[in-house]
C-alpha cells in the first residue's frame, strides 16, 4: 500500500482473478485508478497520422496540412499516448515541469517506456530533446528524461547558446512557428550516419521544435527521424 | 527590489533580486536540511524520505510545500528581521459602525486581554456566532500600538470573505490579501491576511496571529499549522485560534493548559444550535444495491416538501448523488425541483445562487458549500453521516446550516446513519456541550 502520487489518496493492489491468471508480478501502481481514468488516452485508430493529435478519423489533421505544404518530404509521424489539451495532463505538467515535482516522473515512467519500445525496437537511436543550460539550473532535470530513465538515450542534440532567447512555453502560436533552430549537433556525429532516429519529447504543440531537431539530424546524415511524445 | 519586500519575510534566492542578497541585515539559512535517510524543510517543518525527492543533480527537494515554489538543498531561505516599520497611528483606526451583543463584548475584551498578555489562546464560538466582529476591537489596539498582525485561514473562500469585511472596518488601513488564487503583488503591510498556506512566506513577523476555521479542513495537518504558526509568529507573539469545531488536539492542549479558552455558545441571535436528531437506519448500508430510501427517511422529506422550506441532503461520496437524487425525485412532487451538487462541479456556482434565488427547493450535495453560502430558511439530512467522510468537525458545520436567520432561528437537522459511530457521538457531544454553556448564559 502507497499514496497516490496525484491525489495522495491510499492505492490497493487489486488481487482480482484476473491478475491472478495473468502470472505478472506483484507490483503496486503509483497512482490510484481515479486519478489514472482522468487521463485521456489516444488510440492508434483515432489519431492524426501526422502528428498523434487524438481525432475521430484516421487522416491528417489541418495542422499537419499546413506542414506539408512547408516541408519537403514526409510528415513526421509522431506518436503521442495522451491528450494534452484537457484539465488533468495539463495540471500534470504543471506540476511536474514548471513546478519541478520530480517524483511526478513515475506516474507516466513505466507505461511511456513500453510505448516507446513496443513501437520502435533497438535498430533505433532514442533522442532525448534537450532543454537549455538555465532552465536545467533551475529545475534540476530534463522533464523528457525523467520519464525515460530506463531506456538507452543517445544525447546528440542540444541547445545553441543564444541569448534572449525566449522558452516556447511563454510565446503563442505564430511566434512559436517562428522560431529560428534552437538545436545543435553535440557529439557523435559517425552514429547518425544511415540511423533511424526516435526523438523523445513531452508534448506536441505546433510540431515546431520536433521539426526543427528532425531537420538538423537529416542534414547530418540521419536516414528517417520519427518522434513520440508524452501527450499531443 | 526594496528591502521592505523581505521585512519578516523567509524566500528562496530564486524570487528575489541580486542587490536585495547582499542588503546589510539580510539573514540566510539553508531550506532544507539533509539529516541521514531524510531531508528536513525549514520552510513548512516537514521531513521526507530523502531517496523519494533525489533531483538527478544530486540535491533534494521538499514535496510539501512546493506549491510555493520548490526549495531544495541548494537552496537557502533569506530575510530580513521585522521592524515594525509603519506609520504612527493616532486615533484608532476602527471605522466600523455597527455595536456587539452583550456576550460578544465579553469576548471581545477577553481577546484583548490576551493580545495584551501574549501566549495561546483558543476562541470556541458557535457557528454563526458572528466571530468576526469580535476581533475588531484586538485589532484596532495592536495597530495603535505598531503591532504587525495576521489574520489566517486555511481556506481561501474565507479569506476572500474577510478582506472586505475589514477593509470596511478598517477604512485608512492598507491591507493586502494573499493566497495561491490571487494576483497582488506583495507589499509591506501592518495587517496582512492570508491563507495558512502563505504563513510559510513569512519568519518572525506578527505579534499578533489569529487563525480563523482551524479545522475547517481535515487535510490541513495539526503539525504542519502548528509549525507555521509558530515560524510566522515573532517570538513573545500571540495566537488566538477561531473554531467553532476544534480538534482532539486543540482540546488536549486546552486540558494540558497549553492553551487558554473562552466560549460564545449563543449565535448572533441569541439562539443556542439546533441539536441533531439520529436515525438509525440499516437499510442505508444496501442503498446502492437497491436504491431505496428507507419509510422513516421518505416520511421527513414528504414533511419538508409539505411545510414549505428549502433542504440540503448530504451524501458522502459523489457517486451517491445521483442514485439519491432519483429516489428523492421519486418521492416529491413534479413541481418540487432540486439537483445535485459537488465541490469540482462545474455548474456550481450556478447551482447554488439558483436555490438562493429559490429555483431550488433542495440540493442533494457532497461538499459544505462555501461559509459565505446561507440559506435562511433551511432543514438537513445527512445520509450515512456516519462515513468515515464525514469528519467531526465536517458535521457540526453542516449542523451549523441550519436556523441560521431571525426570522427561521431553528430548524431540523438529522443524521441517518447504521451505526452510531465515533464522530456522530462527537460531533452531537460537541453540539450539546456548547448549548449546555448557552442555556447557562441565556437566563
Ligand atoms: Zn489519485
Ligand atoms: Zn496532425
Ligand atoms: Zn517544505
Amino acid at each position: 500500500m502507497s499514496n497516490c502520487l496525484l491525489c495522495q489518496n491510499k492505492v490497493y493492489f487489486d488481487f482480482n482473478l484476473k491478475w491472478l491468471m495473468s502470472f505478472q508480478k506483484y507490483s503496486i501502481s503509483k497512482v490510484c485508478s481515479r486519478c489514472n481514468d482522468s487521463f485521456e488516452e489516444i488510440k492508434a485508430s483515432n489519431c492524426c497520422l501526422g502528428c498523434g493529435r487524438k481525432q475521430n478519423q484516421q487522416m491528417m489533421c489541418l495542422d499537419c496540412r499546413q506542414w506539408k505544404k512547408r516541408i519537403t518530404g514526409e510528415l513526421l509521424d509522431n506518436k503521442a499516448l495522451y491528450v494534452y489539451d484537457q484539465t488533468a495532463m495539463r495540471s500534470f505538467i504543471e506540476k511536474y515541469k514548471f513546478l519541478g515535482d520530480y517524483r511526478l516522473r513515475l506516474v507516466f515512467q513505466n507505461k511511456f517506456e513500453k510505448f516507446i519500445s513496443i513501437n520502435y525496437d533497438k535498430d533505433w537511436l532514442y533522442v532525448p530533446i534537450p532543454i537549455d543550460e538555465e532552465t536545467m539550473q533551475i529545475r534540476g532535470f530534463n522533464q523528457i528524461e525523467g520519464l525515460t530513465t530506463n531506456i538507452p538515450l543517445t544525447r546528440v542534440i542540444s541547445m545553441r547558446e543564444k541569448r534572449g532567447r525566449i522558452k516556447q512555453s511563454h510565446k503563442n502560436k505564430k511566434e512559436r512557428m517562428l522560431t529560428k533552430q534552437p538545436f545543435k549537433i553535440s557529439e557523435q556525429i559517425s552514429q547518425l550516419k544511415k540511423a533511424k532516429i526516435l526523438l523523445l519529447d513531452d508534448i506536441y504543440t505546433t510540431g515546431r521544435t520536433l521539426y526543427h531537431a528532425r531537420n538538423l539530424l537529416m542534414q547530418h546524415g540521419a536516414e528517417t527521424v520519427k518522434s513520440i511524445t508524452l501527450c499531443r | 527590489m526594496d528591502e521592505e519586500f523581505l521585512y519578516g519575510r523567509q524566500l528562496p534566492e530564486t524570487v528575489i533580486s541580486h542587490n536585495l542578497r547582499n542588503a546589510p541585515n539580510i539573514e540566510k539559512r539553508p531550506a532544507v536540511l539533509k539529516r541521514g535517510k531524510y531531508i528536513y524543510c525549514q520552510r513548512c517543518g516537514n521531513k521526507t524520505v530523502r531517496d523519494e525527492v533525489a533531483l538527478p543533480s544530486q540535491r533534494y527537494y521538499c514535496p510539501h510545500c512546493i506549491l510555493l515554489g520548490r526549495v531544495a538543498t541548494h537552496n537557502l531561505l533569506y530575510s530580513i528581521p521585522e521592524p515594525h516599520h509603519f506609520l504612527k497611528i493616532t486615533s484608532s483606526p476602527l471605522t466600523w459602525q455597527g455595536t456587539l451583543s452583550k456576550l460578544q463584548a465579553i469576548c471581545s475584551s477577553e481577546l484583548l486581554e490576551v493580545a495584551q498578555t501574549g501566549g495561546k489562546h483558543l476562541m470556541w464560538a458557535v457557528t454563526g456566532a458572528g466571530k468576526t466582529e469580535m476581533l475588531f476591537e484586538t485589532i484596532a489596539w495592536a495597530l495603535q500600538k505598531g503591532r504587525r498582525i495576521a489574520l489566517a485561514s486555511p481556506r481561501v473562500d474565507v479569506c476572500n470573505e474577510l478582506y472586505p469585511r475589514f477593509k470596511q472596518a478598517f477604512n485608512n488601513i492598507d491591507i493586502i490579501l494573499l493566497h495561491g488564487k490571487q494576483n497582488e503583488k506583495y507589499r509591506y503591510t501592518q495587517l496582512v491576511i492570508c491563507t495558512t498556506h502563505q504563513l510559510l512566506r513569512f519568519f518572525r513577523a506578527f505579534d499578533i496571529l489569529i487563525i480563523d476555521e482551524v479545522d475547517a479542513f481535515p487535510f490541513v495537518g495539526d503539525k504542519g499549522l502548528a509549525y507555521a504558526a509558530d515560524n510566522a509568529l515573532t517570538e513573545k507573539g500571540t495566537l488566538i485560534y477561531l473554531t467553532a469545531t476544534p480538534s482532539r488536539k486543540l482540546l488536549q492542549q486546552i486540558r494540558k493548559k497549553q492553551l487558554t479558552v473562552s466560549y460564545l455558545p449563543l449565535r448572533f441571535h441569541g439562539y443556542l444550535l439546533p441539536e441533531p436528531i439520529i436515525i438509525l437506519d440499516s437499510q442505508l448500508k444496501v442503498f446502492k444495491k437497491k436504491n431505496k430510501l428507507s419509510r422513516k427517511i421518505i416520511k421527513i422529506i414528504k414533511r419538508w416538501e409539505s411545510e414549505g422550506y428549502q433542504f440540503l441532503i448530504f451524501v458522502p461520496k459523489i457517486s451517491l448523488l445521483e442514485p439519491v437524487y432519483q429516489s428523492v425525485k421519486k418521492i416529491l412532487k413534479h413541481d418540487t425541483t432540486g439537483t445535485t451538487v459537488f465541490s469540482g462541479d462545474i455548474q456550481r456556482i450556478k447551482k447554488v445562487s439558483d436555490m438562493r434565488k429559490l429555483k431550488y427547493r433542495y440540493l442533494i450535495t457532497t461538499t459544505i458549500l462555501e461559509r459565505g453560502v446561507t440559506f435562511p430558511a433551511l432543514n438537513i439530512l445527512i445520509l450515512k453521516a456516519d462515513d468515515t467522510n464525514f469528519t467531526v468537525s465536517a458535521l457540526v458545520q453542516i449542523a451549523g446550516r441550519v436556523g441560521r436567520s431571525f426570522k427561521r432561528p431553528e430548524g431540523d437537522i438529522y443524521f441517518a446513519c447504521s451505526e452510531y459511530s465515533r464522530n456522530v457521538k462527537a460531533a452531537v457531544a460537541q453540539i450539546k456541550f456548547l448549548n449546555k454553556k448557552g442555556s447557562k448564559v441565556q437566563k
